[in-house]
């Protein structure tokens, strides 16, 4: 840069000599060359200028002057001398290549480079300068903006800095600091970490509001799964309990074969965990019917069938986990054949009871959700009672069968399954339906197709029936033997998009004269008669209406099905003199509105004002009040926020690239702006547009 | 036996100190409150006539000079000094909280032409009639010690004008061109030249710093990049420019105080036509500078007064003139956006507040939000006939009261003319030119 700027000055001197050279007075000439004297006495070189004295045709800029000016030189001429000398072929073979190439073009003007040079920088500064566009017009259009833009973020100084500058003085002062040092107080003990403080800058108030909502969302899906869990645990039904325990171990094993396909490596690892247990119910006396509980059932064991039952159980408990549990490898597959039967067989036993189990469960949960739906719903306390008598009376399993065909037939009609579920909520008539269904179901055979698809298959036999209105003879598919009443509806819907267009083109044909069209297109129309009408209606809009002052309750009784007695109505209800004689009177074919108030006119808005696009628009800004009386404080203090708040005192230092976040540092422009937009015509911003109110 | 009594909570009316205020409950169901429309109507007309009431925008003049104030400037870290420059080569610095002159320097001999002073506020420079640029430490000089410049400059030629840098120790003057110096030498970094016409001022972009904008007597304004040392296009106008001011949040706006009493701004993108042409001046502007906020600026005029524009808007919002005040030379605005500065021919500054009513000093919350309101109605119900008549009224000296009747005759005279010409011509041969071309001579490369 810094040469640059050297060259230029260097280039205006020069310039400058020139200019005094030329035509001046011979006082300036001489005061010039005194200059140029005392300029080269200060030791700055300068090229001299070599003098002519010899007047020549032309004079080269580098004072050589040449003979044979106008002749031009050949590049064949220079090559002659040298032709015989082999030492010289070098020089003769770039000679001829400089021979081929072409002549270099003449150099612009010096006006022409300067211009294009401004032009060059002056597109690339419009677009340097363009990046603050998107910020300009923000901020135009900002609801409030507030000044000075660069808000000081409020920082804790900490103690220590704070302190650091002050000493103790006062021999007080100084005794307390002795004492401090002898119990080393740490009195310069950073209270706040380098990283709080980076945290206190850094984090901002959105930032802390959103931590806080996840905290707050976290602890409550926490106090949510607690209380999940104590009313879990209250349950003091032990069949319950069993159940659940059961079903968890079961769904344990499962997962466990789910792992072992998967990844046998861990399933292994699970293996060993399993083994541990088993030995360390080896180890234990717990299930083994010698503790105390299984002493006294020993003694009722003889009366009491049921407490033989629990004996049994816990030791067929401790036979189950004392059980080695075999290790299946993958690679014994053939050998394993019988083995493999039994299991399945006895999955399939354990799967029934499993049934029975998820039955069991849900039978809890949905006298649970009876009972949770009395506490809720007092009104229809009185159905769901009787339903949830007539379930504890017993036609529980009822309700189970029909989710287990519930299952089965969602797995064959998806759609269906989803009707039940939402059916299922409500139980009375959720069974009626799925009787329906079965019924249905029974008798269609393999009718339940998916009605998505036959709705293409028929819009396609729609589409054909429009190109050729003579097909529709053909007859629908023999499947549809049974309606159903979603093909209905999707027939009726389709019926309605089938277009008319053959009719059309016929009428086309047909041709027609305009003012036919024109008859028949007004045929209904009686503008005489409508243009009466509405003079009779204008007529007796205008007409002065009476004003009704009569308040019910007012010297009499009121109340509901009350009415004001006659008199009273005769009495308030009061008749306006009747109107002056309307201008149209005589004129029949004319309606005058004398709606237009003059005197008011004066005082309302003739002409729809700039930001405002429709009359609406404006008669609604001017309709809502922005006062307290009308609004909350808040939306009080919302609506009359002025547009611009600049602080007293305060320097407003013009807008910079660190206020704005997403323009870059104008840095030279040599760093690429993160948003750049092309020096476009810019949309207007400051046309009025005129346009007429009402 | 048990007697039903009505209770309240007392929380909800008691209050907890005397000093709280007492809770009004209150019902906004719409019924009660009815006819929104004309109450708001009434109070928009009450705070509008209030406004015009309390429009007492001249503050204090400060007088001191012994010629009519040429410049001034702003001291760019405090708000409460500012410094100005006469006629007959005096300087003054002012102390705006006492109203006093602080300090008196004899900078040059003839006038002083323009004056600036360094980003950082140490100190300032000055330029005259006598060739010279000037640096002056801001402090006054202590007991004992002369009154002497930094750094003197002796020129070749008369320097009408300078500008600081807004961040790096560079300035700018124009005279027969403009020059750029470093701070620290005395011959400029580098010249730039377009055209050959006295340059009568030259203003720093004060966003993107690099830029530069200047105006000339040959009507033109002429932009350059410091970057490239190199010009970047010229328009010229139908009369010449005083001076241009750059907005200070809108990098590419600027504002140019014109000799045909109007001010254009100008998108330096898009130079083929101003985007507003602000006039209500009736004789030369003189000077122009844009308020901190860039959403409104202010222009001093030969016709003795002091008009504020908003920036949008191709008319004034505000006139300020006294009956002494003469040829208001130049203006300013302060930086926190309050007071507004003019320095006029006879000898005087004054002080006038940016916002002729607004009440200065602390403002007690309830006043703050009855201000507010009052803004806000005096907002919307600004295009009502009535209202507007009261709050556009101004009164005006019997001279530019009559100078604004002429020029609107001739404004008439002038369309009618056209109109007519039009009417008599071939059609098309006429073309319509908007009232922002008009004003365009050309735009040179």
């Amino acid at each position: 840069m810094a040469e640059d700027w050297l060259g230029v000055e260097a280039a205006v001197s020069a310039s400058e000599g020139e200019d005094g050279d030329e035509g001046q007075e011979d006082g300036e000439r001489r005061h010039q060359r005194l200059l140029e004297a005392v300029s080269s006495l200060s030791g700055r070189k300068r090229r001299k200028l070599a003098e002519r004295t010899e007047a020549s045709v032309q004079v080269s800029e580098f004072n050589v002057s040449c003979k044979g000016a106008g002749e031009k030189l050949v590049l064949s001429e220079l090559l002659q001398p040298i032709r015989p000398k082999s030492a010289l072929s070098s020089v003769k073979k770039e000679l001829t290549r400089v021979k081929q190439k072409k002549a270099v073009e003449l150099p612009l003007s010096k006006e022409e480079a300067k211009r294009v040079v401004r032009e060059a920088a002056y597109v690339r500064t419009s677009k340097d300068v363009g990046k603050w566009q998107q910020v300009v017009l923000q901020n135009r259009r900002a609801e409030q903006l507030v000044f000075p833009l660069k808000q000081e973020i409020a920082t804790v100084v900490p103690l220590e800095q704070a302190a650091s500058a002050w000493k103790a003085r006062t021999p007080l002062e100084q005794e307390i600091f002795g004492l401090l040092r002898k119990t080393q107080q740490p009195i310069t003990d950073p209270l706040l970490t380098p990283e709080e403080t980076a945290s206190l800058q850094a984090m901002s108030l959105e930032e802390a509001r959103q931590r806080r909502a996840e905290l707050q969302k976290a602890r409550v899906v926490q106090s949510y799964y607690e209380a999940k869990a104590r009313r879990e645990k209250k349950i003091k039904s032990k069949k319950y309990h069993r159940v659940l325990k059961k079903t968890k171990r079961r769904k344990a094993l499962k997962e466990f074969e789910l792992l072992h396909k998967s990844d046998p490596e861990a399933a292994l690892a699970r293996l060993e965990e399993l083994e541990q247990l088993r030995m360390q119910e080896r180890m234990s006396l717990k299930h083994q019917n010698k503790g105390k509980w299984a002493r006294s059932r020993a003694i009722m064991a003889k009366y009491d069938l049921e407490a033989r039952k629990a004996m049994q159980e816990q030791l067929a408990k401790n036979k189950e986990l004392t059980q080695k549990v075999r290790v299946e490898l993958p690679e014994e597959e053939p050998g394993d054949v019988p083995e493999e039967a039994v299991t399945s067989q006895e999955e399939e036993e354990e799967e029934e009871e499993m049934s029975e189990e998820e039955a069991l469960l849900q039978d809890f949960a949905q006298k649970r959700h009876v009972r949770q739906q009395q506490a809720g719903s007092p009104e229809g306390r009185g159905a769901d009672e009787a339903e949830a008598v007539s379930e504890l009376l017993g036609d529980g399993p009822i309700p189970t069968i029909c989710a287990e065909e519930q299952a089965s037939a969602g797995i064959e009609q998806p759609p269906q399954a989803q009707e039940e579920i939402l059916l299922s909520e409500q139980l009375g008539q959720a069974r009626t339906m799925e009787d329906v269904e079965a019924l249905a179901s029974e008798e269609h055979g393999e009718e339940p197709e998916k009605p998505a698809a036959a709705r293409a298959e028929k819009q396609v036999q729609q589409q054909e029936k429009g190109r050729a209105g003579d097909r529709r003879a053909k007859k629908p598919p023999a499947k549809k033997k049974i309606i159903s009443l979603q093909a209905m509806l999707a027939e009726t819907s389709q019926e309605v998009q089938c277009p008319s267009l053959p009719v059309v083109v016929e009428e086309e044909e047909g041709g027609f004269d305009q003012r036919g069209v024109i008859t028949e297109a007004f045929a209904g129309d009686d503008v005489v008669a409508d243009f009466r009408r509405e003079k009779r209606k204008a007529e007796q809009a205008a007409k002065p209406q009476p004003v009704n002052l009569v308040l019910p309750g007012w010297g009499e009784w009121g109340g509901t099905g009350l009415k004001p007695s006659t008199k009273k109505i005769k009495r308030f209800l009061l008749k306006p003199p009747p109107a002056p004689p309307r201008k149209d009177q005589h004129l029949p074919h004319v309606i005058m509105s004398e709606q237009r108030n003059i005197h008011a006119a004066a005082h309302q808005v003739s002409e729809l004002p700039f930001p405002f696009e429709r009359h609406q628009q404006f008669e609604q800004s001017i309709r809502t009040p922005v006062g307290p009386t009308w609004n909350t404080q808040r939306a009080f203090q919302k609506l009359t926020a002025p547009r611009v708040i600049t602080r007293a005192g305060h320097i407003i230092q013009p807008i910079s690239a660190e206020d704005v976040p997403n323009v870059a540092p104008a840095a030279g422009g040599r760093a690429k702006p993160a948003l750049e937009i092309a020096p476009k015509r810019q949309e207007q911003p400051f046309r009025r547009p005129r346009r007429r109110a009402r | 036996m048990r007697v039903k009594v009505l209770s309240r909570n007392p929380d909800d009316y008691v209050r907890e100190t005397k000093l709280d205020l007492q809770r009004v409950p209150r019902n906004y169901d719409p019924a009660l409150h009815p006819f929104e429309v004309p109450r708001e109507y009434t109070r928009a007309l009450n705070a509008t006539k209030l406004e015009r009431v309390f429009a007492k925008p001249f503050l204090s003049s400060l007088d001191g000079h012994r010629d009519g104030v040429n410049c001034m400037a702003k001291h760019p870290k405090s708000l409460s000094t500012v410094l100005s420059g006469a006629c007959d080569g005096e300087v003054k610095i002012w102390n705006l909280t006492k109203r006093q002159c602080i300090r008196t320097i004899q900078a040059h001999e003839g006038f002083v032409r323009g004056m600036c002073a360094r980003f950082c506020g140490t100190s300032f420079f000055t330029v005259g009639d006598d060739k010279t640029v000037k640096q002056w430490k801001m402090e006054s000089p202590e007991y004992g010690e002369e009154e002497e410049p930094i750094h003197t400059i002796l020129g070749k030629t008369v320097y009408t004008g300078i500008d600081h840098h807004w961040k790096e120790a560079v300035f700018a003057t124009c005279g027969h061109q403009v020059d750029i110096w470093d701070e620290q030498r005395t011959s400029p970094m580098c010249s730039l030249t377009w055209g050959f016409d006295s340059i009568s001022s030259v203003k720093f972009n004060p966003i993107e710093t690099y830029l530069l904008g200047s105006c000339a007597s040959d009507r033109n304004i002429v932009l350059y990049d410091m970057r490239k040392s190199t010009p970047l296009k010229k328009v010229i106008l139908n009369m010449r420019t005083n001076t241009l001011c750059w907005n200070p949040m809108e990098a590419f706006i600027f504002t140019a105080a014109n000799e045909d009493y109007n001010l254009y701004t100008f998108d330096m993108r898009f130079l083929e036509s101003p985007v507003m042409v602000h006039m209500d001046h009736v004789s030369a502007v003189l000077d122009v500078d844009y308020s901190p906020t860039g959403k409104e600026f202010v222009s001093a005029s030969f016709d003795k007064s002091v008009r504020i524009f908003p920036v949008d808007k191709g008319h004034s919002r505000e006139v300020y003139h006294t009956k002494r005040m003469q040829h208001v030379i130049t203006v300013k605005w302060t930086s926190d956006n309050k007071y507004i500065l003019c320095g006029s021919d006879e000898m005087n500054i004054r002080l006038w507040k940016a916002n002729a009513s607004e009440k200065l000093g602390v403002l007690a919350p309830r006043e703050k939000a009855a201000m507010n309101y009052n803004q806000k109605l005096k907002e919307k119900f600004q295009y009502h006939p009535k209202i507007r008549r009261i709050a556009q009224h101004r009164h005006l000296p019997k001279s530019i009261y009559c100078q604004v009747k002429e020029q609107r005759i001739m404004r008439e005279a002038r369309r009618r003319k056209e109109l007519n010409r039009r009417k008599h011509s071939k059609p098309g041969s006429m073309p319509f030119v908007s009232e922002r071309k008009k004003h365009i001579v050309a735009v040179v490369k």
